[in-house]
């Protein structure tokens, strides 16, 4: 700091009486007030474009990418053929990385069955999730670009291709406001610590060109999701709260000469919401109020889901409490088999993984709807890609980004509905295709959003969520 | 230096001239040459590079409603979109690449006519019929 602006500092600082004692109940000097007038807040409440279907949503990432065809997408024919090479039709224009060449290909070993009204098909590996096949909306016609996870999982939650893009639960804050000023707008929750092929990490929650303020917040794994939530027991609640009034004064004053650092401002907003939530935020993440049965019905009595149980147990509180969006990253305890990236061993894989996720997901759609949050919530379960119907290593699968299944849930989408199919061997994606800038510009239309109109000018260039890109997915809307 | 030795230096020194001259000229050929070459456009990454640049400029302008910037835009994409035709049809065996460059420059051409009637939500839909398309030929024709 240089001795001219030490000497305007203490100029202005002359108004208040002292360093600690400059509380709110000493009114802050003519200049410094109108400095502080002047900042808009970022996280206001903001009216949607249109009337809103959903007012949350819980985002469930299967990290390291599921094989949907083992999952959800019966391929009869995947098993007729088995062992024997791409069909010609198929293999047409087709390129591929995978290590060691294109195998023949693999027959899915699930067991089939079609479940509710709505006859959808799910294999013996989510029983759970089979119960709400009149609930869930299948979207089969997915599809992307890329082959590695870190450029399809950035693709899918911040649709670019190279880190600094804002991810998608920073423009519906952006766009909506927080609907609860005690707790993070946007909050993330990892499960387990294999890193899924490099696709997740705070790259797929971060703020990007957007104000720092509207980045996601990582709760911790573990028992103590967020640190340091209790007061030191030598400063009273009053002295806590002179010395954050007196360090807000000190941060606005800054930040009047740097308007456009959104990080300084951010970093100011979160003492703010650091102090509301010591009281919030405990009881919004504490568990010991929900009931064993719930606790159970969500697999917190079972090693192998118990993580990821927690997880979405407080995703659920979490949306009961106004978070906007809620990203829940699948994984296990397991230590060989700890995302869904079955290069190999695709059935211990897969049996872990679902053995993880099947259990909590269906216990979460069973939850929203009995409190009757499913009407007002998205659920979204997808993953960067899928896994290819032909084998890689003898007994597993590569990756897929041609076709393969996301489903939604709740949120004003149909229920018990498919929309979309990929080709006979569920390679590519035939009908209903979409990408992910569809799904963005999906989810944000459910919010009341319109994918063209949320915008944000950054170096001279409008930008949206969804890049150039983009069609709402009209199908799997519900009509009023 | 005598003479003979001035006459023989004259003599080495013209040669050396008329043999520069020669490279010269030799080389302005092989150059006007490669530039007519190069006036056939080569479609390279550079240039879907920065085909794609000026689409997403394209799209901000429009969402900006600058008329006059979203004008420059649209029109240097409906160009470019006849070289790409131009060029798909010469290496042949991609019709479909032809048609793709056909639809887009045309889509361009009624971002031109919305701009121009200052209804910049029917140029917004033109710029995503415009990028899908673009998008379609990319998922066959990338990196083949």
């Amino acid at each position: 700091m240089s001795n001219k602006s030490r000497r305007e500092f203490l100029e202005k600082m002359v108004y208040g009486a002292g360093a600690l004692s400059l509380t709110g109940a000493i009114a802050p000097g003519q200049a410094l007030a109108e400095e502080l007038s002047k900042f808009e807040d970022p996280l206001a409440l903001k009216k949607p474009h249109f009337p809103a279907k959903a007012k949350s949503v819980i985002w469930l990432h299967m990290a390291g990418a599921p094989s949907t065809i083992d999952l959800f997408d019966y391929k009869p024919e995947l098993i007729r053929l088995h062992g024997k090479p791409i069909p010609d039709s198929i293999a047409k224009n087709l390129k591929t990385a995978t290590d060691g060449g294109v195998g023949t290909l693999l027959a899915t070993k699930r067991t089939w069955k079609q479940y509710g009204e709505s006859g959808a098909w799910f294999s013996d590996w989510v029983p759970n999730l089979s119960r709400h096949a009149d609930t869930i909306t299948f979207l089969k016609g997915s599809r992307t670009d890329g082959f590695t996870h870190v450029l399809s999982s950035l693709k899918l939650h911040t649709s670019g291709v190279t880190p600094g893009r804002p991810a998608l639960g920073s423009w519906i804050t952006y766009g909506l406001g927080s609907a609860n000023r005690d707790l993070p707008a946007f909050v993330v929750l990892p499960t387990g610590n294999d890193n899924a092929g490099g696709g997740r990490g705070p790259n797929l929650w971060g703020s990007g060109f957007l104000p720092a303020t509207y980045q996601g917040t990582a709760l911790r794994q573990g028992g103590a999701p967020i640190l340091h939530l209790d007061r030191p027991k030598n400063v009273s609640a009053e002295e806590q709260r002179n010395t954050l009034d007196f360090l807000k004064k000190l941060n606005a004053f800054n930040q009047s000469k740097y308007p456009s650092d959104t990080e300084l401002e951010a970093r100011s907003r979160s003492y703010d919401l650091a102090y509301l939530m010591e009281t919030s935020a405990p009881e919004a993440v504490s568990l010991d109020k929900e009931t064993a049965a719930t606790k159970t019905a969500y697999g917190l009595d079972q090693d192998v889901s118990r993580e990821y149980g927690t997880n979405l147990l407080r995703a659920r509180r979490l949306v009961e409490r106004g978070v906007r969006f809620v990203h829940v990253i699948s994984g296990s305890n397991d230590k060989k088999y700890g995302s869904w990236d079955a290069h190999s061993q695709i059935e211990k894989n897969h049996t872990v993984m679902t053995n993880a996720v099947d259990q909590p997901i269906a216990a979460l759609l069973d939850d929203l709807k009995a409190r009757g949050l499913l009407e007002t919530t998205l659920v979204v379960w997808t993953s960067e890609f899928g896994r290819t119907p032909y084998g890689q290593t003898g007994d597993g699968r590569d990756h897929n980004p041609y076709g393969f299944t996301t489903w939604v849930a709740g949120g004003g989408t149909k229920a018990g509905f498919t929309h979309g199919a990929t080709d006979d061997i569920g390679l590519k994606s035939v009908s209903g295709t979409f990408d992910t800038y569809d799904l963005q510009a999906t989810v944000l239309n459910l919010l009341g959003l319109d994918h063209k109109k949320l915008t944000f000018l950054h170096n001279g260039r409008s930008e949206r969520a969804t890049t150039v890109f983009g069609d709402v997915i009209k199908e799997i809307i519900a009509s009023v | 230096m005598s003479t003979s030795q001035r006459a023989g230096r004259h003599s080495y020194q013209q040669s050396f001239e008329n043999m520069r001259k020669r490279i010269i000229f030799s080389l302005s050929i092989f150059l006007l040459a490669a530039a007519s070459v190069g006036a056939e456009t080569e479609i390279d990454q550079d240039f879907m590079h920065n085909l794609e640049e000026t689409t997403k400029s394209l799209d901000s302008n429009v969402a900006q409603g600058d008329g006059k910037a979203a004008m420059a835009d649209a029109k240097e994409i409906e160009e470019s979109m006849k070289q790409v035709e131009v060029f798909f049809a010469k290496k042949g065996n991609a019709a479909d690449a032809v048609e793709f460059a056909r639809k887009s420059g045309g889509f361009a051409s009624e971002v031109e006519k919305s701009v121009a009637a200052h209804d910049f939500d029917a140029a917004s839909n033109s710029v995503g019929s415009l990028v899908h398309s673009c998008k379609s030929c990319h998922d066959v024709y990338k990196n083949k």
